[in-house]
């Protein structure tokens, strides 16, 4: 459950195969080996809390950076908040996978190569968790704006949270009044 | 030192206002403004005097009168007439609020001067009185229509002025202000025309004389002079040459060329014998403004609002936050306030800064209103939608529902509100203007909050935010956070404290006295 929670449906995939370097000459092919787990599992962990942290940062941007008291562009600023986080919820991932957190094959899993040698994690694995993280960020966004808008924004030194603590929730449509 | 018209108990004194004249009438229209935005006393009691009772002043004063009253009775309904109109608007002179000094009890038609002075009984033993009345006053002025007015010829408005010792509503109004200790009388009306001059002097002395036992009935006493008084309009307009020399009716017309020679004859009556009143003030204008038209009295005679009149309204105020003057003074104490410029603007309102403050803050009040809840003055489309979560209502907890459902006294807000900014417009486009508010660069829509006070110190010296309605919501909603769960009430009172905060802020230059006033 709690899983389901942190990655949603992009759980860290534990064996996820790779191509090994093609032997030297005369020696036998080895088509697969592993990624190394705990790197895999390290970047998709990573990603959660940069998204966690994406998330936060934009809904007290939207909010804090407000000079007004929820009008409805306002509103319509929260949602296309809303989709600029869920973007940057997305490439997150990709950013830990790729540049961060740099996936290598798990140690002897290749004849070819038993060092743990850097390799390229499978776009379709990748693109996985960035649909996840574009889902779970935007998520966040819209929790966390109502949680600190109840929470924090009751209070007027909380400043754009307590201004436009109407937002999301009751005043939700972008093309209402 | 200007006027303190928030904290010097003049809201739990009663004011007993005399509009004298069209002039006088006319200052009735800012005073109730400065009531709506919660400048005014307790209580005032209008006493509107003109013989002309159509006059277009007098129409567009009863029907201010009206509207302020229906909207502060629809706010007390709701517990929510102590903030904006917190004024008691009472009728001094009955039920028809404009005592005529030419009505008679025969309900004669015929208003000419002779038959209201009954000339054709001046026979037999009373024949040298009508000899004596023919050779004073010429045939045109014997066959003056008096429902025009008095124009200009005060000696006639005199003859009947004294009439108003013979009304019940006067002996109840001299009986009421036993009762009303600290309450004061202050009369308004240009010394250089034709009711207010002649009404002037007949009033004070009316009101400290008192009335004398008749018929083995008690006397009522008159009013201490300290507790009376009076602004006096010196010629603060001219008239543009008229089409025909005489009036329709072949009486005399107003003349300009009299005015100066009419105040200068008048003032020293006021200033050397006891005339009845503790204080006067005197108001005028060094560039008298031309009227747009030479009417003589009815509907035609409608000109623009002129800011000699805020004056007016504003030294009623001043005379009764003072509670009038000190017993021992020597009376009557006369007062003037220098304007600076051409243009007076708000530097020389003679007011402190508390009720600087107020009177901006009002001013925010009402164009946020007009823009937020009813847009121009017309029914916003969705009002509950456009108040739906915003911080301040539901800190009243006051849902937008409860709140649009409250449609009487928002229509009359409105309605009162937006006669303020019609009459805002009318003294920014006059010449000379009062620059107050840029009322006529357009409807309240097309005007930002930011640039809603005119005379901004920090125009092009520093950027200034281009600001919306949902701006001055963020001032609305830390007033509201003192006033959690207050309901309709409350919205008055974070109306009045939101929009002030945003006045300190956006306006600090407007609202802090720099010594000019």
């Amino acid at each position: 459950m709690w899983q389901y929670v942190v990655y949603l449906w992009a759980v860290p995939p534990a064996d996820v195969l790779l191509a090994c370097p093609l032997p030297a000459p005369g020696e036998a092919p080895d088509p697969y080996g592993v990624f190394d787990p705990s790197a895999v599992a390290a970047a998709y962990q990573w990603a959660v809390a940069a998204s966690v942290l994406v998330a936060l940062a934009a809904v007290l941007a939207c909010y804090l950076l407000d000079r007004e008291s929820l009008s409805r562009a306002f509103v319509r600023r929260w949602w296309s908040w809303l989709a600029g986080t869920a973007v940057a919820g997305a490439l997150v991932p990709l950013l830990m996978l790729y540049v961060v957190v740099p996936q290598h094959a798990l140690a002897g899993t290749c004849d070819t190569n038993a060092d743990a040698f850097a390799a390229t994690f499978p776009l379709a694995l990748a693109l996985n968790r960035a649909a996840a993280g574009m889902v779970w960020t935007g998520l966040a966004f819209a929790a966390f704006s109502l949680l600190l808008t109840r929470a924090a924004g009751w209070h007027p030194a909380s400043g754009g949270l307590f201004h436009n603590r109407g937002c999301p929730w009751p005043r939700v449509n972008p093309f209402g009044a | 030192m200007g006027t303190d018209l928030v904290t010097s108990g003049i809201q739990q004194r009663t004011l007993t206002f005399l509009a004298l004249g069209g002039s006088g009438v006319r200052s009735i229209e800012p005073l109730l403004y400065l009531c709506a935005f919660g400048l005014g006393p307790r209580r005032l009691r209008l006493v509107l005097i003109d013989p002309d009772q159509s006059n277009a002043a007098v129409k567009r004063s009863r029907e201010l009168i009206e509207t302020y009253r229906e909207t502060r009775r629809a706010l007390a309904e709701q517990g929510a007439a102590d903030v904006y109109f917190r004024t008691e608007v009472i009728d001094g002179a009955g039920s028809s609020l404009v005592w005529s000094p030419i009505t008679d009890d025969e309900g004669l038609a015929d208003a000419r001067f002779s038959t209201r002075v009954d000339r054709t009984l001046m026979r037999g033993r009373g024949a040298a009185l009508g000899h004596l009345f023919d050779l004073l006053n010429p045939e045109r002025i014997r066959g003056m229509d008096l429902t025009m007015g008095f124009r200009g010829v005060p000696s006639i408005g005199t003859v009947f002025m004294n009439r108003l010792r013979d009304e019940s509503f006067f002996a109840q109004m001299l009986s009421q202000s036993q009762a009303e200790a600290d309450g004061v009388f202050f009369a308004v009306g240009s010394i250089f025309g034709g009711t207010g001059s002649a009404a002037f002097p007949v009033i004070g002395r009316a009101l400290a004389d008192g009335i004398k036992a008749r018929d083995g009935g008690t006397d009522i006493a008159g009013v201490p002079p300290q507790r009376i008084g009076g602004a006096l309009y010196l010629p603060y307009f001219t008239l543009p040459a008229p089409e025909t020399r005489d009036a329709p009716d072949g009486g005399p017309r107003p003349e300009t060329v009299l005015f100066a020679q009419n105040a200068a004859g008048a003032l020293p009556t006021y200033l050397t014998t006891s005339t009845g009143y503790g204080a006067l003030y005197m108001v005028g204008d060094s560039v008298p403004r031309e009227q747009l038209r030479n009417e003589v009295g009815g509907e035609k005679q409608a000109n623009d609002a002129h800011y000699v009149e805020l004056f007016g309204a504003l030294a009623a105020l001043d005379f009764t936050a003072r509670g009038g003057e000190e017993p021992s003074a020597r009376l009557p104490v006369v007062r003037a306030t220098a304007v600076d410029g051409r243009d007076p603007g708000w530097a020389d309102l003679p007011l402190d800064e508390a009720s600087r403050g107020r009177l901006v803050g009002g001013m925010v009040a009402a164009h946020t209103f007009l823009t937020a809840f009813r847009p121009d003055g017309r029914a916003h489309p969705d009002l509950s939608g456009v108040l739906r979560g915003v911080t301040w209502a539901g800190l009243l907890k006051l849902t937008p529902e409860e709140l649009a459902a409250r449609t009487r006294a928002l229509d009359g807000m409105a309605r009162v509100f937006g006669s303020a900014w019609a009459w805002l417009a009318e003294l920014r486009r006059s010449t000379p203007a009062l620059a107050l508010v840029p009322a006529s660069n357009g409807r309240p829509t097309e005007v930002r909050p930011d640039e809603l006070i005119e005379g901004r110190a920090a125009a092009g010296r520093e950027r200034r935010a281009r600001h919306t309605a949902p701006v001055v919501f963020r001032y609305w909603n830390e007033a509201a956070y003192a006033h959690r769960g207050r309901g309709f009430p409350g919205f008055m009172e974070v109306m009045r404290e939101g929009s002030e905060r945003y006045a300190r802020a956006a306006f600090a230059e407007n609202v802090t006295l720099k010594g000019a006033a």
